[in-house]
């Protein structure tokens, strides 16, 4: 037959027509479309949220582990000065400084005001001298507590064991696990995905199977399905970023940020939001692709 | 009857279609469709592949566009052995009609008319203009923004041959074209097919039961029986006088 185009010409209609009927498959296939695109949504969402809870938590147990500090009573009549000298010296302390039961007087003051007048509350200071220690790594906590506990002159030790004990061992946990996590999830989901895309593209079986008789090379048949499920995966993904940023936007900014040992800093949004597309194209084209070899096969075999 | 193999019928140096010793057994069964069957199609040739049902016809046909791969023997198509080509290059080559249509049900008449030519690269124009001629040719244009599924079933064939013809293959396979249609749209289907060979001369084809067509169109007829591929001399003698009846009228 006569051919009036050359092969580069042809390859680029044959890529011009293969993505007019991806887009036509994808509009006219609207429910399968939208199940592809939520499942996609879905997983693509929970593998960046399971990321984002690995980073924040991270962060956070960093920002303790560097500001963690406890609270050195002093029974009455202990010599601070020399008190604060040797718990400078121990080892895994960055700071003491000293609080006097004035200066914690006026501060729980200032906290309470308006709410109670401390003033009629008390007769006299019922606070303590103390000192305020600051650790250079909060799992040295207990031995430093334990060693401070000890020395003559200090009435108690009082510091957060009880929460940051579970928060670094939930860290790392996280750490160990948490990207692992990820990474299972990212592959049930690319099962889960390859699925609903088998289940969505089944009934087109008698299309595929009608392409290849009329001598569609495969890899335009393959094409059309890779093409349909990279748009759906790009929607999915844009979807997922859409919903993490909104709510890592509202929980990370707006909440963390008021957590008083500081901020775990700003998500990164534009990683996030890239790394969203990118999986949601990613799981969108291999779900597809695996799904149109499996179709395509048992399209050849009915022949 | 003769066997239709290689030998009985040289009249090309290159045959259009040829099944050498080929034999196929279907998983499951006891029976082999084809054992040891040879045919030798000339190029231009038209003929009639009938036989009773589940004799093999189909298989024959799907052999020769490589959807049964043959367990012995070998399959060449305009010279080229599907063993070692890729199919959809082969195809490409074909005009492939079926009796269930096979048409794309989101497409338009134009549209899966228009999509043999998109298959092959060509510009939209050239596939429009193209898609445009055909349905005119099998008699269509007015149906050409119906959808299949607002087609009668003459009218779905003639898309199909429309389509099927729309590259002008050297070699049109046909797997009972007419076997869902009534008398009128057969005949009409018919005379497209006449029409096409008298105009390009292609290599037809047909697997059917229909022993009007065969009558009517009065080509070489092969019976596919027990496995092997015969040549019907009977209804080469009825063609035979047949022509002469008409000669002598």
């Amino acid at each position: 037959m006569r051919r009036s185009a050359g092969a580069p010409t042809r390859a680029l209609w044959t890529l011009f027509y293969l993505l007019r009927d991806a887009r036509e498959g994808t509009s006219r296939n609207a429910l399968a479309a939208v199940a592809v695109v939520l499942m996609i949504a879905l997983a693509v969402g929970f593998t960046g949220a399971i990321a984002l809870t690995v980073r924040g938590t991270h962060s956070l147990t960093s920002l303790l582990q560097h500001q963690a500090r406890m609270r050195v009573l002093l029974a009455p009549k202990a010599d601070a000065a020399s008190l604060t000298g040797k718990i400078r010296a121990m080892p895994g302390v960055r700071s003491v400084s000293f609080i006097s039961k004035q200066s914690e007087l006026a501060r729980m003051e200032r906290a309470f005001t308006g709410e109670v007048d401390l003033s009629q509350v008390f007769t006299t200071n019922p606070f303590p001298d103390g000192l305020d220690v600051l650790l250079s790594n909060a799992g040295e906590a207990d031995r430093i507590a334990g060693s401070v506990s000890s020395l003559p002159g200090v009435d108690r030790v009082v510091y957060g064991a009880q929460y940051i004990r579970p928060l670094l061992r939930l860290a790392a946990t996280l750490k160990r696990t948490g990207w692992l996590a990820a990474t299972l999830f990212a592959l049930v989901a690319l099962l889960v995905s390859a699925v609903t895309w088998r289940l969505a593209i089944l009934h087109r079986a008698a299309e595929v199977r009608t392409k290849q008789l009329m001598g569609v090379r495969p890899i335009v048949i393959h094409g059309q399905f890779v093409a349909e499920g990279a748009l759906l995966g790009l929607i999915g993904g844009a979807l997922a970023a859409l919903v993490l940023v909104y709510v890592a936007g509202a929980f990370i900014d707006n909440v963390l940020t008021l957590l008083p040992i500081g901020s775990p800093g700003r998500a990164p949004y534009g990683l996030l939001a890239a790394g969203c597309l990118i999986a949601g194209v990613l799981l969108g084209a291999i779900g597809a692709v695996s799904a149109i070899g499996a179709v395509a096969r048992a399209a050849s075999t009915s022949t | 009857m003769s066997r239709a193999d290689v030998a009985s019928r040289s009249q090309s140096p290159v045959p259009a279609l040829e099944l050498d010793g080929v034999s196929k057994r279907f998983p499951g069964t006891e029976r082999s469709v084809l054992a040891d069957a040879s045919l030798r199609v000339n190029v231009g040739e038209w003929l009639f592949l009938v036989g009773h049902s589940g004799a093999g016809k189909s298989t024959v046909l799907k052999t020769l566009y490589g959807a049964v791969k043959p367990d012995r023997g070998h399959v060449r198509v305009l010279g080229t052995d599907l063993a070692s080509a890729r199919h959809f290059r082969v195809r490409q080559r074909l005009g492939l009609l079926f009796q269930s249509f096979d048409l794309l049900p989101q497409k338009s008449a134009f549209e899966n008319v228009a999509y043999g030519a998109e298959i092959l690269g060509l510009p939209p124009r050239e596939a429009k203009a193209r898609a445009g001629d055909m349905l005119d040719a099998v008699g269509l244009a007015y149906a050409s923004a119906r959808f299949p599924h607002q087609l009668s079933g003459g009218e779905q064939q003639r898309v199909g041959l429309a389509r099927a013809l729309i590259h002008r293959p050297p070699v049109v396979l046909a797997d009972e074209p007419t076997g869902n249609l009534d008398i009128d749209a057969a005949h009409a289907i018919h005379g497209i097919f006449e029409r096409i060979h008298r105009d390009w001369n292609p290599t037809i084809v047909i697997a059917t039961h229909s022993l009007e067509l065969i009558r009517w169109a009065g080509r070489r007829v092969v019976r596919v029986q027990d496995g092997a591929l015969f040549d019907d001399e009977e209804a080469v003698g009825r063609r035979a006088g047949a022509v002469a009846a008409e000669e002598t009228s």
